[in-house]
This record gives structure tokens, sequence and C-alpha cells, in this order.
């Protein structure tokens, strides 16, 4: 057994040793854990309040989404969380003296003990549907036959699929979906909520997910209880057996692929093992009249953009999300599109809310080149060339975002005629981000997330609270530098003298291009005394 | 005072993070054309030097100047004149080997024909030819330090900083590697060259400086060293003495 232990042992480590400094990683990490249990505490609350509440067709819905909710999770985060997680790396394992039976029992205990948020959710069905002593064996059998089944399914999919699960490309998929799955969850919870708030508690009785959920092995269980609790154990002991037999089957096909992969047999997934691919030589593309530096370091910036599924996700983060949640909140809204509230200031306030995200971008241009940053410094070039190549590519990306995500927004509100106006000012204040963004990115640094980290992980780098008030001052100033270009686009509107724009117009871009050009040259002169301390942030480890 | 006219020039070089003195009061002249060792066991300061003497670190005292060049005052013109390799490679891996050199060639400013013509010779000379347009996140290890040595000496610089060069490069590798150094040195170049590998650096180098929990504790040729050292052998043999290591501790309690 003590080898069992060792094993739990190492997964709990590896855990928690993700984070990064000791001291500090272990109190973040211990927020993240009281927040985490904190939620399933509270998704506990619910299921158990609707099992004590519903009458009792609705309370077996409510078992039914419950056990499959837990079921789903659990199947697919840890799945999710392979790339990222040499925690569960068997062929690290494979040099220790260890049986097949004591790495299969340890790597499914490691999964049960290592999940106490799932732990915490089953919870509320014993809690929920033991009215009698009779009832209890049933749900608690019922609920850790699930936990076996999953994990063992669980481990079992990450043998045979270890090979695609590692994968780079795999890993970059995940570094894009991971952000997603927040929002899906967002707008399924919107959605939702709306549902019940539109169509009540019946609506919910009429969907009838248990038809859809029953083919499920968490069907199994939610049969099991629920059959147990209105007195039918004849039917809720053959669920029990079916779902012991699925756990059993389970265990014994994850054993045998432990068997198979210390046999040094396995070879899963060969026909997904990726090849390197061949990537077509950079062209020089159109010469631009900028300078070679500029448009070399543009270049490589935009390559980067296109093919880093980190600095991918850092745009849609600050342009995509906030489009969706003005989107959803302006379609959601009493008076839809056509309200009378939105069709003024949608576009200030969507421009509001993606400057804001292009901010934190544009705030941080080094920390995008993390490691490399100490390489861009050795070159001998211009630092001002440097800044205007990033600036550059980062403002060619976001407006490449921003466009459709306008013309997006004008096609839904029907104000075709204020999408010039809103490109022209999305713009112009881009600049203006982008040149006071240059003073935090020499002054104010960060450490991106490591590339190869887990994305549920908390080790993400990051300003911590003093930077981000230090980012909000910085946007704060962006704001108000920005808004003689707003004057000069809104006024005209307000006003109803659309002749105006033939002047305010070109002030507008006058005013944005020509501070954008005295930001960058005082911002210019600082980086090279900051080099040393920009590689020392932005760079994995300090010098040393 | 006036610049010296020497390669490598460092004045008092003192590193101190938070208490501990990681570089101290460091003295060294590397001429023109000198391949020049820097030796010490894991910690002696060897990394922290370099990054001091190609501006990647701020010294806290101490002053370097490179062809002639303040290093702190004079950083553009300095990294001009040079080539580093670092230990940890801090490559663009979402580049290929060919984008990543042609990105090098151009921010030093080579003439487009010369970059092209300088790039194929190097994939060649360095075996990834035939992997030049995959990524370089997909390269191995010794693959990629290949690509970084190579975009450090892709614009001919007069220094070359190489922290580590040989560790995971391929034996026909390092040998290409070392013809190609050596013809550097023979063009004037200066080669300033850290490794634990001393068969390498006793092959290669002219003079060598030992470091030693961050003092020099010897710098000359390998007869001045065993002078210093009173000791007749290799440079092992020198290394050892002169860092003071115990070799003669009795092995594990277990295994007698």
């Amino acid at each position: 057994m003590a080898q069992v232990g060792a094993l739990v042992w190492l997964r709990f480590r590896l855990l928690l040793g993700r984070t990064g400094s000791p001291a500090l990683g272990r109190v973040v990490q211990g927020i993240v854990f009281f927040f985490m249990i904190c939620g399933a505490v509270g998704i506990y609350l619910v299921f158990l309040l609707l099992y004590r509440a519903l009458p009792r067709p609705a309370a077996v819905q409510a078992l039914y989404v419950e056990l499959a909710l837990v079921w789903g999770a659990w199947l697919v985060f840890p799945l999710m969380g392979v790339s990222f997680d040499d925690s569960t790396d068997l062929s690290k394992l494979m040099l220790y003296p260890l049986s097949p039976r004591q790495m299969a029992l340890g790597m499914l205990l490691s999964d049960l003990v290592s999940a106490p948020a799932g732990f915490t959710v089953l919870l509320a069905v014993p809690m929920g549907w033991t009215r009698h002593a009779a009832q209890a064996p049933v749900t608690i059998a019922a609920v850790a036959l699930l936990a076996v089944h999953v994990v063992a399914l669980v481990e079992s999919l990450r043998i045979a699929l270890w090979d695609l699960l590692r994968s780079r490309r795999t890993r970059d998929w995940l570094i894009l979906l991971t952000p997603f799955i927040g929002v899906a969850v967002y707008v399924a919870q919107s959605v939702a909520l709306r549902g019940v708030m539109l169509g009540g508690p019946a609506k919910w009785l009429t969907l009838q997910p248990s038809h859809y959920l029953q083919f499920l092995p968490s069907g199994l269980a939610a049969g099991a209880v629920a059959d147990a609790a209105a007195g039918r154990y004849g039917p809720s002991l053959a669920y029990l057996a079916g779902l012991l037999g699925l756990a059993a089957a389970t265990v014994a096909v994850m054993a045998q692929l432990v068997r198979r992969v210390q046999a040094g047999e396995a070879d899963f997934a060969r026909a997904w093992r990726e090849a390197p691919r061949e990537r077509r030589p950079m062209r020089r593309g159109v010469a631009l009249p900028l300078s070679e530096a500029v448009a070399t370091v543009a270049r490589k910036d935009l390559l980067l953009f296109r093919r880093d599924p980190q600095l991918k996700i850092q745009v849609i983060q600050a342009a995509v999300f906030p489009i969706i949640w003005v989107v959803l909140s302006v379609l959601w809204s009493p008076g839809g599109f056509s309200g009378a509230p939105w069709t003024g200031g949608l576009f200030v306030a969507a421009m509001g809310f993606m400057l804001l995200g292009a901010f934190m971008l544009s705030a941080n241009a080094f920390g995008f080149e993390g490691e490399a940053a100490s390489m861009l410094f050795l070159f001998p070039v211009p630092r001002r060339a440097v800044l205007a190549g990033k600036n550059l590519a980062l403002w060619t990306v976001l407006m490449a975002v921003y466009t459709p995500a306008l013309i997006l927004l004008a096609a839904l509100s029907g104000q075709w005629a204020a999408l010039p106006l809103a490109w022209v000012g999305a713009a112009g204040a881009l600049l203006l981000s982008l040149g006071v963004g240059n003073f935090l990115s020499i002054f104010a640094p960060y450490r991106l997330p490591a590339r190869r980290q887990n994305p549920f992980a908390t080790r993400a780098g990051g300003r911590g609270c003093v930077g981000f008030l230090v980012s909000l001052a910085g946007y704060l100033a962006t704001s108000v530098l920005a808004l003689p270009l707003g004057a000069a686009l809104l006024l005209p509107l307000a006003l109803r003298a659309a002749a105006w724009y033939w002047l305010t117009v070109p002030v507008a871009v006058g005013y944005a291009g020509w501070l954008y050009r005295a930001l960058l040259g005082w911002a210019a002169r600082r980086v090279q005394a900051r080099e040393p301390e920009i590689i020392q942030a932005v760079g994995a480890k300090g010098a040393g | 005072m006036t610049a010296p006219a020497e390669a490598v020039v460092t004045q008092g070089l003192t590193k101190v993070f938070d208490s501990k003195v990681a570089v101290n009061a460091l003295d060294l002249r590397v001429q023109r054309g000198e391949f020049f060792g820097f030796l010490g066991p894991n910690g002696a300061g060897k990394t922290t030097s370099i990054k001091m003497m190609t501006g990647l670190l701020r010294p806290t005292r101490g002053r370097v100047w490179v062809c002639g060049y303040d290093v702190q005052a004079q950083p553009v013109e300095v990294k001009r004149r040079i080539g580093v390799l670092p230990e940890e490679l801090a490559l663009y891996d979402r580049l290929t080997g060919r984008e990543y050199l042609a990105f090098s060639a151009r921010m030093y400013g080579v003439p487009a024909a010369e970059a092209d013509r300088r790039t194929d010779e190097l994939l060649e000379l360095m075996g990834l030819w035939e992997d030049q347009d995959k990524l370089i996140v997909e390269y191995s290890h010794g693959m990629q330090k290949k690509v970084a040595l190579a975009a450090a000496i892709l614009h001919d610089p007069e220094v070359l900083f190489l922290d580590e060069p040989f560790s995971g490069i391929d034996a026909i590798s390092g040998r290409v590697i070392r013809d190609v150094l050596r013809q550097m040195t023979r063009r004037d170049r200066a080669i300033v060259f850290s490794s634990h590998v001393l068969e390498i650096v006793e092959h290669l180098c002219t003079r060598v400086a030992i470091l030693h929990q961050g003092n020099l504790v010897g710098v000359g040729d390998l007869a001045t060293l065993r002078e210093k050292s009173h000791t007749e052998g290799s440079l092992e043999d020198v290394f050892l003495a002169l860092v003071g290591a115990e070799t003669d501790r009795e092995g594990l309690s277990w295994l007698k």
C-alpha cells in the first residue's frame, strides 16, 4: 500500500505544486480551493433544495440532471487537463517497480480523492433522497459506483488517447477552447434562467430531461435512487446491478490498459500521432512605407498572433467576449436592439468595453514576448522601431476583430450610418490606448500565463492588485485623452450637423495620430534603461 | 576613462541578488581573435556574468566594455557587434527555423539577398535543411540550440557569447560548429564561451577564466593556470584544484 499511497501523494503534490512562489502560491491555491468548494456547496444546496421543495416528478428530473452534470464534468475536465497535467503521466511511473494492480489502484484513488468538488455536489443525492434507512445503502452505493465508473473511464481514455491528448495541437486547441467554456456556461445559464423566468417551473417539467439522460451511465444511478425513493426496490436493485456491472467492466478495461502499458505494448492512438507540419516559407509581403525594423517586428508579431494560441485567446478575450456580452445584454433587454436607450449609446458602450480589453493587451507589449524578450533586446535596432512594430501588429489584429464586430452591431441595430464613425473612433481610440499602454509596458510589465500550464491552474502571471489599479489608471488616462476624439465624432451627431464631419473627422484622426506619435517618442526613450527589468518581469525566471 | 580597445573588458563587475553575491568584482580582458573559456561549478556566476556583458542584466556595480563601447551607456552599439547564445534558449517557438533566421537577419540589418544566402548556408551546415519550414516548437532541444547558434553568428558578430553551446548537440554537428567557431577566431572575432565540458574548453580555448562562488579564482592559458594551481595535470585537475573541490570523499556509506 505504500506505493499506492505514494501515487496519491504525488497527485496532490503536483496539483498544489502548480503554484509559483511557495508562500503566495499556497495562499492563491487556498483561495481558489475555497471558492471551488463554495461553488460546489452552492450547487449542492440548490439541488438539495430542489429535491426537498419540488414535487416528486420534477425532483426526479433534477436528479437526472445533477448526476449527468457531475458525470460529464468529471469526465471532460480531467481529460482536458491531461495536456497540462504531469501528475497523470504514466510514462514517468514506468520506471518504478509497480504492479499493474498497484498502478491502477493508485490512479483510481488519486482521481477519487483529488475531486472534492465532485463529491460535494454528489453528496446532495444521499442527503436529499434518503427518507428511510433502507434507502441509504442504495443511494450511497449508486453515487459511489458512479464515481468509480467515471474515474475508471477517465483513466482508460487517458491511457488510450495519451498521444492525442498530450500533443501540442490538442494543447493549443484546449488553450483556445477553455475560455469559451466559461462563455458557453454564461450563455447557457442566461438562457436557462430566462427560460425559467419566461416559462415558469411548468416548462421545466415538460422538458423531461430524464428521457435523454437515462441512457447515460448517470441515468442508471439516477434510476436506482429514484426507484428506491418511490419504494420500488426491485427496479432500483436492477439499476444498481447494471451500474455495478458497468463500473466493474470499466475498471477491468482500465486494468487491462494499464497492463498493456506496463508490458510496453501501449502504442495507442498511433494514427493520431502528429507529424510536424511544414509551413509555407514567410513571404516578404507588401513593401510597407516603414523602416525595415518596424516592418520586421510587426511581421513577426502578426505571425505569432496567427500561430500562438495563447496570443489568439488574449485577443479573443479582449475583443470578442465583450462583444458577445454587449450583444446578449442588448438582445435580452426589454426593448432589444430597437429599444430607445440603446440606439444612441450602443456603439459607444461596445467600444468602451472593447477598448478596456484592448488596453490590457496594449499595456503589456513585452509580456507577449515572454523569455524571448531577452533576444528582442539583443537586436541593435532603435527601441522606437520595436515599439512601433509591436503597436502596428496589435492595432492591425485588433482592428481586424473590431471591424466585423462593429459591422455585426450595425446590422443588429440597423445603425449603418454610425458605422464609419464608430470605425474611425475605434481606430483612433485604439491608437491612443497603444500610446498610453507603451508606458505601462515599460514601467509595469508582467508575465503572461505560461504556455504549457493548465488553463484551469492558478499560476497565471498577472499584475496583482496594485498592477490592476495602475492599469485602471492607464485606462482612465486613455479615456480622458480620447475625450476630444469622442467629441469630434459625436458632437455633429448630437447637433444634427452632418456637414461638420468634413472638418471634425480629419481633426479627430490628426489628433489621435499626433498624440500617439508624441507618446511613442516619450516611451521609446525610456525602453533602453528598463530592458533588464522588463526581461526579468516578463520571462519565466528571474536572472540568475 | 578612455574606452578600451579589447573585445571585452570588465571592471569590478558585481551582481548581488538580494543578499547573495552572484558575481564579485570581476575584472577580465578578452582580446580580439581570442577563444576565451569561462569555467565554474554550477552557480559560480558564469551565466550572470555573460548576461551582464551582453546588457541583459544590470550590474550592481562595475562596468563592461565590448569593442570599446560601454554596455550600459551604448547598448545598441554593443548589440550591433555581438552575437549571443543564451543558456536558456529564448526563441520565438511559433516561427519556423527559416523564419527565425530571416527575422534575426533583418533585425541586424543584413541585406535581404545576403541574409538568404547566409541562412541557406547555416541551415545546411547545422543539418536543419530538411526541417527549416517546421515550427521551432516542434524541434528537439538540440535543433533549437542549433537555430539559436545560427542566429547568433548569422550577422558575423565581432564578439560571440556562447553559454553552454554544445549541450544537446550531436557529435557531428558539434564538430562542424567547432570548426566554424575556429574559423571565426581566425577572422579576429572573439568568442567568450562557457561550458561544463572541460575537454572541449581545453581543446578550443586559448585562455580560460575560472569562477567559483562569484569570484575569479584563476585566469590565463593552461600553463599559467597550472602554475597558479601548482598542478601539472589536465584542465580538469587544474580546475578542481583552483575551486578547492574535495574529490577524495569516500562515497556513499551504504555502497561500501
